[in-house]
C-alpha cells in the first residue's frame, strides 16, 4: 500500500460518518479518481455499512422506562449506602416545597400502600413488578377523581369557616393548591380556580361581601367548572351565617342540588339548605330538604342532628304529631348509640312517650298544649288549667303543670326560655304553691299537691310532709280523681315505715 | 441507529453547576441528571449486552458509580462523556463476567432478537422478510463478536450510538486518530468476517 493511501484510509474513515472536513473530502475525491483500490475498499465498506445498518435493531426500552428508571437508580443508591465523597449525607434535608410533595404522596400513600411496597424492587428481575406497580399506581391516580377530591376538601373548608378556624381554613387552602397542582386541570378550570383561591383568602381575612363578589364572579364566568360547586356553597354559607340573608342562602344551596347529580357534598348542602329554610321560616321546605336528607343519605353525617330538628318541625311548627313519632321511633330504634352520643336520649324518649300517651286522645292534649304555650301569660295559664282538667292522666298534663310552675316561679318573660329543670326541689315545692295559690280549678290543685308530695318523698325524703300533701288531697279535694292515687301513696308510705321499724327492731 | 440524533444540546455548565449541588448535599441534583442522560446510558449498555434486563442493570450500576465517584469528575471532560466511559466500562466488565457464567436465555431478549431486525423498518413486511433479517442481523452480532475489544467499542459507541469521534476519544480516554483506526480496522473486519453473508444477502 502507498503511503498516500495509507493516510487516506484514515481520512475514509471519517468520511465513512460524515465527519470529514470540506479540504479533507476534496483530496479523498480526488484521491478516489485516481486510485481505484481505494475506491473499491470506501465501496465495500459503504456496502458493509448499509448491510449492518439494515440488520440493526431498534433499542428496546423497557415499559415506562422513562419515569421508572430514575426511581431504581434512586433506590439503588440508597440501599447501597453510596455517597458523593466530600458529602456526609446521601440525600439531604428536604425543602419546605418538596415537604408539601411529600404530604400529598403520603396522602395518595394511604390509597396506593400495596403497591408502594412493590418499590422496594432494585434489579432489573424487579422490573416487571415495578411497572405493574406503577400501572396500578397510575389507575389510583386517575381513580382520584379531580372533582371528588376538591369536593371532599371544599367541604372541610365550609365546615372550617363555619366554625371560624380561619388558621385551618389557611392550611387547608395551601394544601389544596399543592393539590390542584398535580391535578390535570384545563385553563379554564385553572382560571375558575384562582378565582376561587382569591375569594377564599377574603373569608381567611373575614372580608365576607369581597368574597361573595369574587365567588360570584367565578359562577358568572364559569358556572361549569369544578369549583363552581364549592364557590356556591361558600356564597351561601357567607350569606346564612355571616350576612344572615338566607333567601340569598337559600337560592345558593338550590342551584347547588339543581345544578350537579348525588355527590358527597349534597347531603352537607341538603342540611345546610334545610337550617337556612328553617332560620327564614319557611319550616315546610325546611322539613322536606331534612326529610330528603333522611331517606337519601341515612348513613350520612348529619343524620340525628337532621332527624332532631326534622321531629322537632314536625312536631312544634307544623303540628304533624303522627310525622314526629315516626322521626322519633326511627331515632329510639335505629340511632340509638348516635343519640346517646349526642345526649338527646332522654329527649327522645320523653317525646316518644309524650306523643304515644297523645296519641290516644288523636293528639289533642300535645295540640292544647302547644296552643296553650303560643298564648300570652294569662291565657296560658288558663290554657294548661283547662288541659289538665280535660286529660287530668295524660303526660301532657304533667308538662301543663310544669310549665305553669315555671311561668309562676320566673314570671310570663323569663319563662319563654326556663325550663322546669333548671328549678331546685325546693323552688318548684314553691313555684307549685305558687299554681295552687292562683288556679281556679280543684283538679290542678290536687294534681299540684300530689307534685308536692312525690318530691317531697322522692327527692327531698321528707317521708311525713309527702304524707301530709297526699292526705290534703283526700281531705281538701274529695271529689278529684287524684284521690284513689293518694290514698295509694299513703298507704305504701305507711307499710314501708311499718317494714322499715321492723327491720330496724 | 443512531441515538444521538435524540440527543438534546445541554449546556455543559448546567452539568457542571448540578454536580456542584450533589457534592453539597442537594442529591436532588442527581435525579435531573439522571433523567437527562438515562436514556443515552441505557441505550449504549444495551447495544453492548443486547437485553433490556442486562442493560438495566448496568444502567443502574454506572449511575450508582458514577454518583459514588462523582468527586473525580473534572469538568475540563464533558460530564455526557465520562459517564459513558463508565457505562461502556460496565457494559465490557458485564460482558466479561457473562461469558464466564453462561446465562439461561431470556423469552424477552429472544422477541428482540427475532424481530428486533424486522421492527425499525416502517413498511409491512412478509414473515420471510423479517426471518432473514433476524439471519442476517445474528451473523452480524456474531461478527461484531469477534471484534478485539477496542475496536468493537469504537463501533458500536459509533455506528450504533452515532457519538461524534472526538466524544468517542473521551470516553476511550484516547486520540481521535486512534479511534479512526480502530473504526478502519473494525470496518475492515467486520467486511472480511460477513463477505460470503454479504454476497447471499445482496443477492436477495
Amino acid at each position: 500500500m502507498l503511503f498516500r493511501c495509507y493516510r487516506m484510509r484514515k481520512r475514509i474513515a471519517s468520511y465513512l460518518w460524515g465527519e470529514l472536513d470540506e479540504s479533507d473530502r476534496v483530496r479523498l475525491h480526488g484521491h478516489l479518481e485516481r486510485c481505484s483500490r481505494c475506491a473499491r475498499e470506501l465501496e465495500s465498506r459503504q456496502e458493509l455499512l448499509r448491510l449492518v445498518d439494515s440488520a440493526t435493531p431498534e433499542v428496546a426500552y423497557p415499559e415506562r422506562f422513562e419515569e421508572l428508571f430514575p426511581t431504581m437508580v434512586r433506590r439503588g443508591i440508597e440501599v447501597s449506602g453510596a455517597k458523593p465523597t466530600g458529602t456526609s449525607t446521601v440525600w439531604a434535608p428536604i425543602g419546605l416545597r418538596q415537604a408539601a410533595y411529600v404530604a400529598c404522596a403520603l396522602v395518595l400513600g394511604i390509597l396506593i400502600g400495596a403497591s408502594t411496597a412493590m418499590y422496594g424492587g432494585l434489579r432489573s428481575s424487579h422490573y416487571k413488578r415495578l411497572a405493574q406497580a406503577a400501572a396500578q399506581l397510575e389507575t389510583m391516580r386517575k381513580a382520584i377523581e379531580t372533582e371528588r377530591v376538591l369536593d371532599k376538601l371544599g367541604g372541610l373548608k365550609v365546615e372550617l369557616a363555619a366554625e371560624g378556624n380561619s388558621n385551618l381554613f389557611a392550611k387547608i387552602s395551601a394544601f389544596e393548591n399543592v393539590l390542584v397542582g398535580l391535578m390535570p386541570l384545563d385553563d379554564e378550570q385553572r382560571q375558575a380556580w384562582l378565582l376561587a383561591r382569591n375569594a377564599d383568602t377574603e373569608v381567611a381575612a373575614g372580608n365576607f361581601a369581597d368574597a361573595t363578589s369574587t365567588y360570584n364572579a367565578l359562577l358568572d364566568r364559569y358556572p361549569d367548572s369544578v369549583i363552581a360547586p364549592r364557590a356556591r356553597q361558600m356564597v351561601a354559607f357567607i350569606a346564612k351565617e355571616k350576612l344572615g340573608d338566607y333567601p340569598q342562602a337559600i337560592r345558593q344551596y338550590e342551584a347547588e342540588l339543581a345544578s350537579s347529580e348525588l355527590k358527597e357534598t349534597t347531603e352537607r348542602t341538603l342540611f345546610d339548605l334545610a337550617g337556612a329554610c328553617f332560620e327564614a321560616g319557611e319550616y315546610e321546605n325546611a322539613a322536606a330538604a331534612y326529610a330528603s336528607l333522611v331517606e337519601r343519605f341515612p348513613d350520612g353525617p348529619h343524620i340525628v342532628e337532621a332527624m332532631l330538628k326534622l321531629s322537632d318541625i314536625y312536631f312544634a311548627k307544623l303540628g304533624d304529631f303522627n310525622a314526629a313519632r315516626n322521626v322519633y321511633y326511627q331515632l329510639a330504634s335505629n340511632y340509638a348509640d348516635a343519640v346517646n352520643k349526642v345526649g338527646a336520649q332522654s329527649l327522645v324518649q320523653t317525646q316518644l312517650a309524650m306523643l304515644d300517651d297523645s296519641a290516644r286522645y288523636g293528639f289533642k292534649p300535645i295540640s292544647l298544649f302547644l296552643e296553650a304555650r303560643a298564648k300570652d301569660r294569662g291565657e296560658a295559664f288558663a290554657s294548661c288549667e283547662r288541659l289538665i282538667h280535660m286529660y287530668p292522666r295524660t303526660i301532657v298534663a304533667k308538662l301543663a303543670l310544669d310549665e305553669m310552675a315555671v311561668t309562676e316561679w320566673y314570671g310570663p318573660e323569663a319563662a319563654e326560655t326556663a325550663s322546669i329543670a333548671s328549678l331546685s326541689d325546693e323552688q318548684r315545692v314553691e313555684a307549685l304553691r305558687k299554681v295552687i295559690a292562683r288556679c281556679r280549678r280543684n283538679e290542678v290543685a290536687a294534681f299540684a299537691h300530689m307534685a308536692i308530695g312525690d318530691i317531697f318523698r322522692d327527692q327531698l325524703k321528707n317521708v311525713k310532709q309527702a304524707r301530709r300533701e297526699y292526705q290534703t288531697v283526700l281531705d281538701s279535694y274529695p271529689d278529684s280523681m287524684r284521690t284513689f292515687e293518694a290514698q295509694s301513696r299513703i298507704n305504701r308510705l305507711v307499710l314501708a315505715s311499718a317494714t322499715g321499724e321492723e327491720s330496724r327492731s | 441507529m443512531q441515538e444521538s440524533d435524540k440527543r438534546p444540546v445541554f449546556e455543559e455548565h448546567e452539568d457542571e453547576l448540578l454536580v456542584k449541588q450533589v457534592l453539597r448535599g442537594e442529591s436532588g441534583s442527581f435525579d435531573i441528571l439522571v433523567r437527562r442522560y438515562q436514556s443515552v446510558v441505557y441505550a449504549t449498555a444495551y447495544r453492548f449486552v443486547k437485553s433490556r434486563e442486562d442493560a438495566l442493570d448496568v444502567a443502574q450500576d454506572a449511575f450508582i458509580k458514577a454518583f459514588r465517584s462523582l468527586y473525580t469528575w473534572q469538568p475540563t471532560a464533558p460530564f455526557r462523556a465520562w459517564l459513558l466511559r463508565i457505562a461502556v466500562n460496565m457494559s465490557i466488565d458485564y460482558l466479561r463476567r457473562r461469558k464466564r457464567t453462561p446465562q439461561a436465555v431470556d423469552p424477552e431478549e429472544l422477541m428482540v432478537l427475532e424481530y428486533g431486525g424486522a421492527e425499525r423498518h416502517s413498511h409491512v413486511e412478509e414473515p420471510s422478510d423479517r426471518a432473514s433479517d433476524s439471519e442476517l442481523g445474528t451473523l452480524i452480532r456474531a461478527a461484531a463478536d469477534t471484534l478485539p475489544e477496542r475496536q468493537k467499542m469504537v463501533f458500536i459507541l459509533r455506528h450504533y450510538q452515532g457519538l461524534p469521534l472526538k466524544e468517542i476519544a473521551e470516553i476511550m480516554n484516547c486520540t481521535e486518530g486512534t479511534v479512526k483506526t480502530h473504526l478502519f480496522r473494525a470496518v475492515g473486519k467486520l467486511r472480511d468476517e460477513l463477505r460470503g453473508v454479504r454476497r447471499d444477502f445482496m443477492r436477495g
